[in-house]
């Protein structure tokens, strides 16, 4: 059923045997990825640390360059000269929003890429104020990034990218170092993007809130292609890849059994 | 990602195993002697010297070249700049040129530019074996023990452990500017951009700071950095900095007495 | 049996106004594990680092293993309890994991043997020896936090105090944590928003609000008051659907 929509949808990302390696590593970090991604689809991007999920990120936003095999992005091949059109397609939202802030104020910080992209002002202004309504972030307008609270952070750098108007967004981590409330706040405003996503990240619960397909990606392989339900069918695939949160699930199952939540949650 | 001027500690040699308190104080003396010379040849000499220590201490010469490299383009331009600035003396060759008649070129010049160049490439090829054959650490923590001031040795363990720190978050936030399609060009927007770039870089190093501090006083910190460092000097250790020494002291002698 | 830890109407207001503790009261008994919990700005950093005199109260006071928090008796009470904050980098500022796990043992003062010893124990403790000489930035983030612990394990203190012990790690690695906080066998007191690891963790659960104790309950009782769990933002009961649908997990 869910691969049939899909595939009436516009592709947006093809990847064809995509090669990449650092210069100074002698392992390959990406061989012969392959995978197409469909306009309005999110995507759960999981594997171990150092299996080339962030490399791919990077190279999904046109910071690095593939040495072999070919990408197209909205029908365009990604190469040096169309870094251009694919930073306009593509926003990447870091793990630490610290990393990405450097304005003096908010309103300034959802400017920023507006500007870059010469837009004229008048616009720019539409945009920041639409980004940050959507956002639930006006009230923020006028404070120092660097003063707010990890959630509200989290929402600015997300607001920053987004006011570019991306068709693609990806996200490193986005739950990383956030309490269950805004947790929660993040996974509704995630949900509520009708952009194509990718996340990648370690928290499969927030997967399975967030993302429809889920690919696996071990030493630069995509070993698995399935809806992250099925993925967690696999006990033993996901031991294997450093994703196994059982324990998590028997504090929930033995906090259900213990009171009346199962009934309050329902 | 190590610091590359360590990166052949691991190497075994007569250099290597030098216990580092006598090795750096003793180079770092012969380093001052070579820049004291007057005479071309006993700068020669201690350029040989200099190649046969390298030699030594086995780190590969094409590491050294990078560096070496890096003092000729410094110095390189002497060359030029000496022969036809430096002050006419008696004696002196100097040469002029039919056309150009404000223009002289003395031969003295090119000399002194030599005396320069060699006295520059020599102490690197010695400053490479007394850094690079230990850890960086460690040549830091000796200098605690031959007296340099503990304050000073604490700033240099942190700047060796935190510029690793300090440049990833750099390199972050450069990427994050890239991703949001930032190019510099020369308008007021770029400037505004880098400001904001490096105010928040100091602000999050600030707060860092803070923040280590903290962690240290936790842990007991009363201001001085009490250092571990575990060698005992051995009779070779002795013999070595008694060696090179002599041989300083030798050069010294050829260079203003023989001379 | 006197409690560990004594606080007694304790009052905080930083330089620049803002109001952080308004009378703290609490007594933490020995080998207690106690989870700190509340939202953010609730007084939770500022309450741990009067702990060990990084601040210093300004109204009431703070009775640490018998020794009351003054200038004379800090270095005593940083012995005895320490903390191990929250990013590991500002943990680890030495040049090698070696010398930050010395780090505390050396500024007390002991012998270069026991401290070695110490050393090694702690490092053995937390899987690091052969890290030893390792510089921070050369490990993972996992052994990061490792490092991070050993470097207040090699103090042997009575009291030790996690600030997000789990935040940022993967699974496999939250359940390394986990599992050694489980079974250290001192006082302990974790801040965590991480329901599932206070609940391996933590039998007694504190929650702060706006400067006070707010609620002392087990951690049964706070679990299964949604309605508090929601006020603290930590009602995270949205995770749970997928335990719901793969009941083969457990």
């Amino acid at each position: 059923m869910y691969e049939k929509q899909i595939r009436q949808k516009n592709l947006l990302i093809e990847s064809k045997g995509i090669f990449f390696s650092y210069r100074h590593q002698h392992k390959s970090v990406l061989k012969r990825l392959n995978f197409k991604i469909y306009e309005g689809e999110s995507i759960a991007l999981v594997g171990q640390n150092g299996a080339g999920k962030s490399t791919l990120a990077k190279i999904l936003t046109g910071i690095l360059f593939v040495q072999s095999g070919s990408l197209i992005i909205d029908n365009v091949l990604v190469k040096p000269d169309t870094m251009n059109h694919v930073r306009d397609r593509v926003g990447l939202i870091f793990q630490n929003p610290n990393d990405q802030l450097f304005c003096p104020t908010v309103q300034e910080e959802l400017e920023f890429g507006l500007i870059n992209m010469h837009l004229p002002s008048a616009e720019i202004q539409v945009r920041v104020k639409e980004t940050a309504y959507k956002m639930n972030i006006d009230h923020l307008l006028k404070r120092p990034p660097h003063h707010l609270s990890g959630g509200e952070k989290k929402k600015v750098a997300i607001a920053a990218i987004l006011a570019m108007n991306p068709s693609i967004m990806i996200f490193d981590e986005p739950t990383a170092n956030l309490d269950p409330f805004n947790e929660k706040v993040l996974t509704d405003t995630i949900n509520s993007l009708s952009c194509t996503k990718i996340i990648i990240s370690h928290d499969l619960p927030i997967l399975f809130q967030t993302c429809h397909r889920m690919f696996l990606i071990s030493d630069g392989e995509i070993i698995k292609d399935c809806s992250v339900g099925e993925f967690m069918e696999d006990r033993d695939l996901s031991i294997e890849h450093g994703l196994d949160f059982r324990f998590k699930c028997k504090c929930c199952h033995t906090i259900h059994s213990q009171n009346s939540m199962v009934s309050s949650h329902q | 990602m190590r610091p590359d001027i360590d990166r052949y500690w691991k190497l075994e040699s007569s250099i290597h195993n030098w216990d580092p308190r006598f090795k750096i104080f003793t180079l770092v003396i012969f380093a001052f002697a070579i820049s004291s010379l007057h005479h071309l040849s006993a700068i020669v000499i201690c350029f040989f010297f200099c190649l046969l220590l390298h030699k030594l201490s086995k780190i590969p010469f094409s590491f050294s070249l990078k560096r070496l490299a890096a003092v000729t383009t410094f110095i390189g331009p002497f060359f030029l700049i000496m022969p036809l600035t430096v002050i006419t003396k008696a004696g002196d060759t100097i040469y002029y040129f039919r056309n150009i008649p404000y223009l002289e070129l003395n031969v003295r010049g090119i000399f002194l530019a030599l005396r320069i160049y060699i006295k520059a490439v020599s102490i690197v090829l010695v400053m490479i074996p007394m850094f690079g054959t230990n850890r960086f650490d460690i040549s830091i923590k000796s200098l605690e023990k031959l007296k340099v001031p503990n304050s000073m040795v604490q700033m240099l363990l942190f700047s060796y452990r935190y510029i690793f720190v300090f440049l990833a978050e750099f390199k972050q936030m450069l990427l994050a500017m890239k991703i949001r399609k930032f190019k510099p060009s020369a308008n007021i927007h770029t400037l505004k951009t880098y400001g904001n770039f490096l105010g928040t870089l100091l602000v999050r190093s600030f707060e860092r700071t803070e923040e280590v501090y903290q962690a240290m006083l936790s842990r007991g910190y009363k201001g001085i950095l009490k250092i571990p460092f575990h060698y005992r000097a051995r009779f070779s250790d002795y013999l070595k900095s008694v060696l090179i020494f002599s041989i300083t002291f030798f050069i010294l002698f050829y260079d203003r007495i023989l001379l | 049996m006197s409690p560990i830890i004594h606080i007694e109407n304790l009052h905080f207001t930083y330089p620049d106004g803002t109001v952080a503790l308004r009378g703290v009261t609490l007594d933490i008994e020995e080998g207690e594990s106690i989870g700190l919990v509340g939202k953010n700005g609730s007084g939770k950093s500022t309450l741990i680092k009067h702990l060990n005199g990084l601040y210093f109260p300004e109204k009431g006071q703070i009775v640490i293993d018998g020794l009351p928090l003054t200038e004379e008796n800090i270095t005593a009470i940083r012995a005895k309890l320490g903390i191990v904050f929250q990013d590991p980098d500002n943990q680890l500022f030495c040049p090698t994991v070696y010398d930050d796990v010395a780090f505390g043992p050396l500024n007390m003062d002991m012998e270069e043997k026991v401290i070695a010893q110490k050393v090694r124990q702690a490092l053995k403790k937390m899987d690091l020896f052969d890290l030893a000489d390792r510089s921070p930035h050369e490990l993972s983030f996992g052994q990061r936090k490792r490092a991070a612990i050993a470097t207040i394990l090699s103090l042997h203190p009575k009291v030790m105090i996690f600030d997000e012990p789990t935040s940022n790690l993967d699974p496999k690695n939250e359940a390394v944590i986990a599992d050694i906080l489980a079974h250290l066998l001192c006082t302990r007191i974790i801040i965590s928003h991480d329901l599932p690891i206070l609940y391996q963790t933590c039998p007694k659960i504190v929650i702060m609000k706006e400067g006070i104790i707010d609620k002392i309950l087990s951690i049964e009782e706070f679990l299964s008051d949604r309605q508090l769990l929601r006020e603290h933002g930590l009602d995270f009961t949205f995770k749970c659907d997928c335990c719901h649908e793969h009941k083969q997990y457990v």
